[in-house]
């Protein structure tokens, strides 16, 4: 029965794909294949909903690919949990995605965008369910290749084929230290199952180091994790919005979910170490990605480095979880691990909240670049509204959803650092993730600041409008979710608990003292609703005009005299300016003495991607060149290769 | 009825702390100054105003005022003044993360004219605050561990008692909360809110379009704000007067306001304005000093 089901619900995502392809009508085509796909993911939703309320973990057999090893789907509370998440953010971004894929109604290949939106979709669900390796690596490769083509779609602009190129290149360096990564589980237990897998614990610990070392490396290059995540703002902003609000949201998280499923399934009982290093690289994610994120001016891409952030807080949930695991504080592990998970689909929901957000504005306004923008707030109020609200739940503003979920966190890393010994490990990373929220708030205010408030940098800025409303309605959703979650955490933060319970645990962890958001969140609506009353009943007594801001006792006039968001950016940038690294050129353009004009420019290279990736990537190019020597087109040099390779073969292995 | 008491207890002393505080620092000028009762006259004229409303701000910022003072209220609702009974219990984290709201809207709104003065005060209040967050949960962590309690209220009534001279983590604790007070109430060294030149405020150059009953309420806010962190310093430093039954309370908290405002005066008046570009070491000598202060728990 539940095989019949999975099998329909996977052609309801491929069917109106297919279909999409066929219809000539492009208007149609949007309709049949988003609109397909929106109501598959419903569909999926609402089975994932009602089936993961069983506790027992439900098995599916596969078609087996090899004669040698079954395949199967395996689906527990960890797989329930992300299903939710890719048919959520689904669902929504497919009726986003038909209004929003209007603007490729010219080109022919638009029209294979919900093909493979849907494949993307799909093959998600299925990596998340997957009970083996080869179904999992199955599943992984389509949705890497379906994510390709989409980050290609606008494959005319030249950058949008280099961002696919450096997507290209990260992710199958990512798939072959996963590969890796299993084929020593394999090696070590003989067998090709998840379950086989857990069931047998690797005890050489150099291959067990080596194991996790793999999976980092492979799962950390797809979820975006500081020292892998250079191609992340390349390929996010130049997929269309609705695939950037997929990836961000959505895709990167089977990172976390591989990382989770190895460190707390897979690899039994694994060593302090794992759990440390995932947390350092969690804090260098937050504080980077952040610091990123500030000095941006394009919009998508500094969204793009705040996913990096947020992951770099969703790992240190899920490090510090694993941490505790091994040094015997269950209790704090559970909170942690469940905060972890919460983050993750809070950020799926705010990030995909956001890159909506940020595709309502490029389609209106016809530039992601925030510096020409501004004042959207008057043109599209609704836009606007579900932004800030999205910008204050990222902010981790109470009583907002990202708040929720780092509460948690906070309260894992509080309880741990309660007991004895390393504590102050929990305390610094309580500091540094008061850092990455402070700086957020800088970045959140900036962006909100200069995109929506003030006063239009440019014309096309004061001529855009709201959207369609299949565009309204999922960001009005996702906006109503966060604040939702935020009142209400314990909506889901219930349920991942009960997922974080296979982690042994001396009692349920009490709840928090005095960390009640719904009580904080009635008494602010008290106090602000009151207040805004009182300020209205006295600007009816007392009077209100309308002026021209203060200008300083000048007349004030242009929009250009504005605040940019690079001054605004400047005194962050200016005390983290070692880190940053500011490359400014100057051009001046004299007459004799006198100074005409000046043009500046300043970048932020990315510190990993010139000191580190470059150099590598120079030394690949050079070997290869090197290597086409052995090539050079005469037959007679080949035949003798083959000669020495069959004398070589006879010498060693007869 | 005790949380209305409680609530009033904070608007009312605000007014007076910043009077306090502007009369200390005339003292030591050697100005006259205004009386100390100033503030509250200035309220009520603003509060009687109409206001004038730049023609560029959209409702962010006719919100802001609204949500900074509520916001306000609600953190005073948990901080412990004169009992350690509270209205609203509130969990540390959630306190410090509750004091990014009214940022967020002040901020925002000191965009939403389009005025110059007001994105360079929001840039560099954002910017400030940004840097005070690690110093600011490693001394509510400190406090935490030293009341045993994760409310607000619950840590501070909880410090114990007696000797607190003796004890380094209290001095520490007490010592880094006061370096945060000035930075996150736009004092010296960090701001000065009595400067005459735009350009080089922070608070004030953010408020410069707000009026009338606008004004009032982010004036009142700050009041607010500025009563919560002394509570906060003088709680932790004299954990016994919270004991004390109500009739004796009350008088004490304001005691302990009107002596709070003295020594911000005082301070102030010693003090000189820092560069904006040295805030940032300011504030990792307040981070430096939390982490000693959890360093001596650890040993002790």
């Amino acid at each position: 029965m539940p095989s019949a089901l999975s099998y329909v619900l996977a052609s309801a995502f491929l069917v109106p794909g297919i279909l999409a392809l066929l219809i000539r009508d492009p208007g149609r085509s949007r309709i049949v294949g988003f609109g397909g796909g929106a109501v598959a993911s419903f569909l999926s939703l609402v089975v994932t909903l009602v089936g993961s309320m069983s506790d027992a973990p439900m098995r599916i057999p596969l078609p087996a690919p090899v004669p040698w090893a079954a395949s199967e789907l395996y689906l527990d509370g960890l797989s329930a949990f992300f299903l939710v998440l890719v048919f959520f953010i689904g669902f929504l971004v497919s009726v986003y995605a038909v209004g929003y894929m209007k603007e490729f109604d010219a080109h022919r290949r638009g029209q294979a965008a919900p093909l493979l939106l849907n494949l993307l979709l799909l093959s998600m669900a299925f990596v998340v369910s997957a009970g083996d390796m080869l179904s999992f690596l199955l599943g992984w490769e389509a949705m890497s290749l379906a994510s390709y083509f989409l980050v290609v779609l606008d494959h005319e602009k030249r950058e949008a084929r280099q961002a696919g190129l450096i997507y290209l290149i990260a992710t199958h360096i990512g798939t072959g230290g996963i590969l890796l990564a299993f084929l020593f589980l394999v090696r070590t237990t003989g067998s090709f199952s998840f379950n086989g897998f857990a069931a047998v614990p690797i005890a050489d610990p150099s291959i067990l180091a080596a194991t996790f070392g793999f999976a980092l490396l492979g799962f950390g290059t797809k979820a975006g994790i500081f020292p892998f995540h250079i191609w992340l703002p390349y390929a996010h902003p130049e997929a269309p919005s609705p695939v950037s609000a997929v990836m961000s949201g959505v895709m990167i998280k089977m990172g976390i979910y591989g990382i989770v499923r190895f460190l707390f399934y897979l690899l039994p009982s694994p060593p302090p170490s794992f759990g440390a290093t995932l947390l350092a690289l969690g804090l260098l994610s937050g504080v980077f990605g952040v610091l990123y994120a500030i000095v941006q001016h394009d919009l998508k891409r500094l969204l793009a480095f705040h996913s990096v952030e947020n992951i770099g807080i969703i790992l240190i949930g899920i490090g510090a979880a694993s941490f505790c695991q091994a040094t015997g504080r269950p209790d704090a592990a559970r909170l942690l691990l469940a905060g972890g998970l919460f983050h993750v689909l809070n950020h799926a929901a705010f990030k995909a909240l956001l890159f909506l957000g940020a595709g309502a504005v490029l389609q209106g306004a016809h530039t992601r670049n925030i510096e020409k923008l501004g004042g959207l707030m008057r043109g599209m109020p609704l836009t606007g509204v579900a932004f800030l609200a999205g910008s204050l739940a990222i902010s981790a503003v109470p009583p907002f959803n990202g708040f929720a979920s780092e509460f948690a966190i906070y309260r894992g890393l509080w309880a741990a650092a309660g007991g004895a010994g390393s504590g102050g490990v929990f305390l610094a990373a309580m500091a540094g993730l008061a850092l990455i929220g402070g700086l957020a708030v800088v970045c959140f205010v900036k962006v909100v600041g200069t995109v929506f408030l003030g006063n239009a940098r440019s014309a096309q800025a004061s001529a855009a409008r709201d959207p369609s409303l299949s565009m309204q309605f999922p960001m009005g959703t996702l906006a109503l979710f966060c604040l939702v979650l935020g009142v209400i955490p314990s909506l889901v933060l219930d349920r991942l608990t009960a997922i974080a319970s296979f982690l042994p645990s001396v009692g349920v962890a009490a709840p928090a003292a005095g960390g009640k958001p719904f009580t904080v969140a009635i008494a602010l609506a008290i106090a602000i609703g009151g207040l805004s009353l009182l300020r209205a009943f006295l600007l009816r007594r007392n009077g209100r005009r309308a002026g021209g801001t203060w200008g300083c006792g000048f007349p004030y006039a242009t929009p250009r005299m504005q605040y940019t968001a690079s001054s605004f950016a400047d005194p962050i940038l200016h005390v983290f300016r070692g880190v940053l690294r500011p490359h400014t050129t100057r051009k001046e353009r004299l007459s004799g003495r006198f100074l005409l004009e000046v043009e500046q420019e300043t970048h932020f290279h990315d510190l990993l991607e010139n000191g580190l990736y470059l150099p590598v990537y120079r030394l690949f190019v050079q070997a290869a060149f090197q290597a086409r020597r052995l090539h050079p087109g005469y037959i007679h040099l080949y035949l003798g290769y083959i000669l020495g390779a069959v004398v070589l073969l006879l010498v060693f292995f007869h | 009825m005790t949380a209305a008491a409680h609530i009033a207890l904070f608007v009312l002393l605000g007014p007076l702390l910043v009077g306090v505080v502007r009369k200390t620092k005339a003292f030591l000028s050697c100005r006259q100054g205004a009386p100390v009762f100033q503030p509250y006259l200035d309220l009520w004229k603003l509060f009687r105003r109409g206001i004038v409303r730049s023609t560029t701000a959209s409702w962010v910022f006719d919100l802001s005022a609204p949500v900074v003072l509520g916001a306000s209220l609600v953190l005073a609702a948990a901080t412990p003044l004169w009992s350690r009974d509270v209205p609203l219990p509130m969990h540390f984290i959630l306190f410090l993360y509750l004091m990014a709201l009214p940022r967020f809207f002040q901020t925002l709104a000191g965009m939403d004219t389009g005025s110059a003065f007001g994105g360079l005060g929001s840039s560099r209040e954002v910017a400030v605050s940004a840097m005070a967050e690690p110093a600011l949960i490693l001394s509510f962590c400190g406090l935490a561990y030293l009341g045993n309690a994760d409310t607000v209220s619950g840590m501070v009534a909880g410090v114990p008692p007696g000797r607190v001279l003796w004890r380094p983590e209290v001095i520490l604790l007490a010592g880094t909360m006061f370096l945060l007070l000035l930075a996150e109430n736009a004092r010296i060294p960090v701001d000065d809110p009595a400067t005459h030149l735009e350009l080089t405020m922070i608070h004030e150059a953010m408020v410069l379009d707000h009026a009338g009953v606008d004004l009032a309420m982010i004036q009142l806010a700050s009041g607010v704000r500025l009563v919560i962190f002394s509570a906060l310093v003088s709680g932790t430093l004299f954990p016994e007067a919270l004991s004390l039954p109500a009739v004796l309370a009350v008088p004490a908290a304001v005691a302990k306001a009107v002596l709070s405002g003295g020594l911000i005066g005082a301070a102030e008046a010693g003090m000189a304005r820092m560069r904006l570009s040295r805030i940032a070491s300011y504030l990792l000598i307040a981070t430096v000093l939390a982490a000693i202060a959890l360093a001596v728990r650890y040993a002790g």
